[in-house]
């Protein structure tokens, strides 16, 4: 019950934030904020008070051994159940999410004047579909909550989008919409099979885990999950929709985009991709690691050219996931563990730097960095938080993303060495971009006589909460390793046990 | 006839007397209040007969219809839309006057018809039905005024379809002139045997003919301009209630005379549907009207109808084909009566031709919230987003099509849906947009019509979020 319980938290929380506009226009975001604690303190309640069975113990297929799971009858035509179960993996990509939205709502405390109610609805909506993503465990309701997330998404940057908004949109939909497609007649087909095997339909992951699809046809189906998967993530040639959807959304909205709703992808293809398919997934492998390099390098190249401060830091969002795609289908534990780890370092660190675009475009009303120049000595506050996240994106040592991109290289080195060095070549190239970003927006003559507002307490306590987890997890990953290592240990243990 | 058929013929039996009874009263006393009013109740108690399901098991009244679970849930669909589309015309109608009345007389007429045709078991009361329901409809398609739009939409329209029914009539009878029976059991038992040459021409002409009545590729040249000149209201019920009715008496016609057992059939069927879904989705793409988008749309959609025709064709088990079309036709009425209702809310007032650009709709989200959430709702469930009715249907569709790996008609229907939503949420965007400086004023809902806005939305998601119902009925009929 509870599990479905924090679904329905947010989604009555957005309908209240929208009417509770009649009362103030400061209401809603109130409502948002105490919304996502609640969520939060009903997340953290619901682990306290349970048994926390043995990590070794867990086995995939086996819902008993998963922390938490609950299930009703939905469509008993065809065996779909309203199941949701929750790992440490959907854990910590929970926490991830509750703890962006909270930030997602700090970063646009003064940005949305227009409509401020269905704002705070649509945001509280889109996680509510990200929490059903994370926890759902029948293929259906998957698919159902993967676009629930898209629609309120799509809503948000057409609405308080910035001034290509229509255009961004619209492909932020149709791009992930057309994967979504194939994804759909990818798990129709599975269920048919099943179906065809076992003599009554279902849609249940654990159904399909206990008897997996073989033959040729699992590889037709692996490439119509991963196309829905790969789009979102997004790998190199299917990024196309990223910049412009993270450039023109609110800053709200690029903070869940790249923080959370890019993260459903990785674990799409961690959890549904790779354990259903095992066998396909194997044979794809190089493609994919080939497919997560190039994002790699090209997603560095091309941010170092931006000149709009988000679209560089959306680019750099493009190289960051192609080390989850490279660690994923490295496909070792220590490869596994990185891109997890990834998922979580760069969701803090760029729903952070997108709260500083966000807070820059708010005060200078742009977001070319060409004009901005010097702005350390006008916002130092802002400077100082940026430089911060700013290494931390590069991968300085100490901080999150540079165990989580070590762990992916030294877990891609065993599987494919020439791989990983050309993926190495990011460390210098993400240097490059980040810092050149830094200087020409920070450093250097003030370009601007006009004074503005430095960060206020609310701010600088979102950002710092980013950076004491950016640190934690620099400093010691390990609790974040332990909660996720069985599940993936029984990722793989599953996917052993299919090998011909 | 018997004294047991009485109750399963309850609903034709009151749409016919009441069809009468409103002849005798508008011939008597000219009201405005009351022909309305004695339509709806007409209706409600003609809906109320089919709701109640009784009698419990299928009864063949005469060689021509068939009273079952099947011809009851359409009936129902059939009018309840009609009753919407009572309760949506008054304001449409009021700058004539006195000269609505015979408005409510033809809309009643139609609803005859089309209930009748969802009853039909021969050819005889296909086409009976069929004419009734076209004929009452020449005249709403150019009732209510002199302007030139709704004249010439409902003279392409007369023109158009009396050449479809005259070319299909003739196939009716190259028909029986081959194979001598037109029940359609009896038609289906003797197909093997008949003259295939005949036959040929006869399916043809019969294809073509019901083609043009669904609006399918390439005998799709009507639509837009009827869903544009005709007033709302008549669109809606043209867009619902007509396609409705018609494609329920194609379908049993289909399976009870197992036309899918003939290879060619099936692959017209592929032809049509394939070239509909992309045709109809790609012409939808560079209108900037409402109306004309959503008679595009509906070409597209009645190709998606067809997919589950040509599953039936190749699988010796058509369960699953049959459930998937019946849902998608109701899930298409709802979700396009629903997006008719809100464009006749906001421009309820009639007389002069709305445009319904897509531009006018600007800002609609921020100045008439709850029909922008009918529409956006009517527009996302015809996309098939999940949680829509639209998305059940279209679930249905794909499963019955991946079921016997028909990977191109699939593959059209994706790529048709694709396309789909650019324009379906071209239109929410405008809606969504910050309204132009100078406001076009739109009126405010009056209370009963915001009531509808409601209950059609909560019917939509409904639907979408839980079919079970639905489908338990419709699991039901086959």
């Amino acid at each position: 019950m509870m599990l479905s319980q924090l679904i329905l938290t947010l989604l009555a929380g957005g309908l209240l934030a929208w009417l509770s506009e009649r009362r103030g226009a400061a209401w809603p975001r109130q409502v948002a904020l105490l919304t996502l604690l609640a969520a939060l303190v009903e997340l953290a309640w619901l682990c306290g008070s349970l048994p926390w069975p043995d990590g070794a113990a867990l086995v995939a297929s086996e819902p008993a051994s998963w922390l938490v799971h609950e299930t009703h009858a939905w469509i008993p035509r065809f065996g779909i159940r309203f199941a949701l179960a929750m790992d440490g993996l959907s854990l910590a990509l929970l926490a991830l999410t509750l703890a962006l939205g909270m930030v997602a709502v700090v970063a646009s405390w003064s940005e949305v004047q227009a409509q401020p109610g269905f704002f705070h609805a649509n945001l509280l909506w889109t996680l509510a579909g990200a929490l059903g993503v994370f926890l759902a465990v029948d293929l259906f309701l998957f698919f159902v909550c993967w676009e629930v997330m898209l629609v309120p998404m799509y809503l948000l940057i057409a609405i308080w989008g910035h001034e290509q908004r229509a255009r961004a949109a619209m492909k932020f939909f149709l791009f992930t919409q057309a994967g979504g497609l194939l994804m759909l007649v990818a798990i129709v087909v599975c269920a048919l099979d099943y179906c065809a095997r076992s003599g009554h339909w279902s849609f249940g992951y654990f159904d399909w885990l206990r008897s997996p699809m073989s033959g040729a046809m699992s590889a037709w189906v692996l490439a119509g999950f991963l196309a829905a998967f790969l789009v979102k993530l997004p790998a190199f040639p299917l990024h196309s929709w990223l910049p412009d959807a993270h450039t023109q959304a609110p800053t709200a909205g690029s903070v869940i985009l790249a923080g959370v709703l890019l993260k459903t992808g990785a674990y799409g293809m961690l959890r549904f991709g790779v354990a259903l398919f095992p066998q396909a997934a194997r044979e794809f492998a190089p493609l994919m690691m080939g497919l997560g390099v190039a994002g790699v390098l090209y997603g560095a190249v091309l941010a170092f050219a931006q000149t709009d401060f988000k679209r560089l830091v959306a680019y750099s969002s493009v190289s960051h996931m192609g080390f989850v795609l490279l660690g994923i289908f490295a496909w070792n534990a220590l490869a596994w563990s990185g891109a997890v780890m990834q998922l979580v370092a760069h969701g803090l660190s760029t729903a952070a730097l997108f709260t500083i675009a966000g807070a820059l475009q708010e005060r200078l009303h742009s977001r070319d960095m060409r004009a901005m120049g010097g702005l350390w000595a006008a916002l130092p506050r802002i400077g100082a938080t940026a430089m911060l996240f700013a290494i931390a994106s590069l991968g300085m040592p100490g901080l999150g993303n540079f165990i989580a991109e070590f762990m992916v290289l030294a877990g891609a080195f065993q599987v494919a060495p020439w791989l990983c060095a050309a993926a190495t070549l990011s460390l210098v190239t993400g240097a490059v971009y980040a810092l050149s970003m830094l200087q020409q927006t920070f450093h250097g003559p003030l370009q601007t006589g006009a004074r503005y507002p430095d960060f206020g307490a609310r701010e600088l306590f979102a950002m710092g909460a980013l950076a004491l987890g950016l640190l934690w997890l620099g400093l010691y990953p390990q609790p974040l390793l332990d909660l996720t290592a069985p599940v993936l240990a029984a990722i793989d243990a599953h996917a052993l046990e299919l090998r011909p | 006839m018997n004294a047991a058929l009485l109750p399963a013929l309850a609903p034709l039996a009151i749409l016919g007397l009441g069809t009468v009874l409103l002849m005798a009263q508008v011939a008597a006393r000219r009201s405005a209040l009351t022909s309305p009013w004695l339509s709806a109740a007409v209706l409600a108690l003609a809906l109320g007969a089919a709701a109640a399901g009784w009698p419990r098991d299928a009864v063949a009244a005469t060689p021509l219809l068939a009273v079952d679970a099947y011809a009851r849930l359409f009936s129902v669909l059939i009018i309840g839309a009609a009753l919407v589309t009572v309760l949506i015309s008054g304001p449409w109608l009021a700058p004539l006057g006195s000269e609505q009345h015979e408005y409510y007389l033809l809309l009643l007429l139609a609803t005859f018809g089309a209930v009748v045709l969802v009853h039909a078991t021969h050819i005889a009361s296909l086409m009976l039905g069929m004419e009734t329901l076209s004929v009452a409809l020449y005249a709403l398609i150019a009732y209510p005024d002199k302007t030139w739009l709704p004249i010439e939409a409902g003279l392409k329209y007369l023109v158009l379809s009396s050449a479809a029914t005259a070319i299909m009539l003739f196939g009716f009878a190259l028909l029986y002139a081959a194979v001598g029976e037109l029940g359609f059991a009896a038609l289906g038992a003797r197909l093997a045997h008949g003259d295939p040459m005949l036959l040929g021409a006869a399916a043809l002409m019969v294809i073509a003919g019901l083609a043009f009545k669904l609006s399918l590729v390439p005998f799709h040249m009507w639509t837009p301009d009827v869903y544009q000149g005709a007033p709302i209201p008549i669109a809606g019920y043209l867009a619902t209630v007509s396609k409705v009715a018609i494609f329920a008496a194609l379908l049993r016609w289909y399976q009870v005379s197992g036309l899918a057992r003939h290879a060619a059939i099936v692959d017209i069927l592929t032809l049509l549907a394939v070239a509909s879904m992309l045709v109809g989705n790609l012409l939808a793409l560079r209108q900037a009207n409402v109306r004309r988008l959503l008679g595009y749309s509906s070409i597209a959609h009645m190709g998606y109808l067809l997919v589950p025709l040509v599953v039936y064709g190749h699988t010796a088990q058509p369960q699953l084909a049959l459930e998937a079309a019946s849902c998608y036709v109701v899930t298409y009425a709802v979700s396009n009566l629903a997006a008719f209702v809100a464009l006749a809310a906001l421009y309820g007032t009639g007389g002069a031709d709305p445009a319904c650009d897509v531009e006018h709709l600007a800002g609609l989200f921020w100045r008439q919230p709850l029909i922008a959430l009918l529409l956006c709702t009517a527009l996302l469930s015809l996309a098939g987003i999940p949680l829509t009715a639209g998305f059940v249907g279209k679930f249905y569709i794909v499963a019955a099509g991946a079921e016997v790996q028909l990977w191109v008609p699939l593959a059209a229907l994706l790529i048709g849906s694709a396309i789909g939503l650019y324009y379906y949420l071209r239109v929410v965007y405008a809606m969504t947009a910050a309204a132009p400086a100078p406001q076009p004023s739109i009126p405010g809902a009056a209370i009963g019509a915001r009531t509808l806005c409601v209950a059609l939305v909560a019917l939509v998601f409904y639907l979408g979020m839980y079919p079970q119902p639905l489908i338990a009925a419709l699991r039901g009929m086959f």
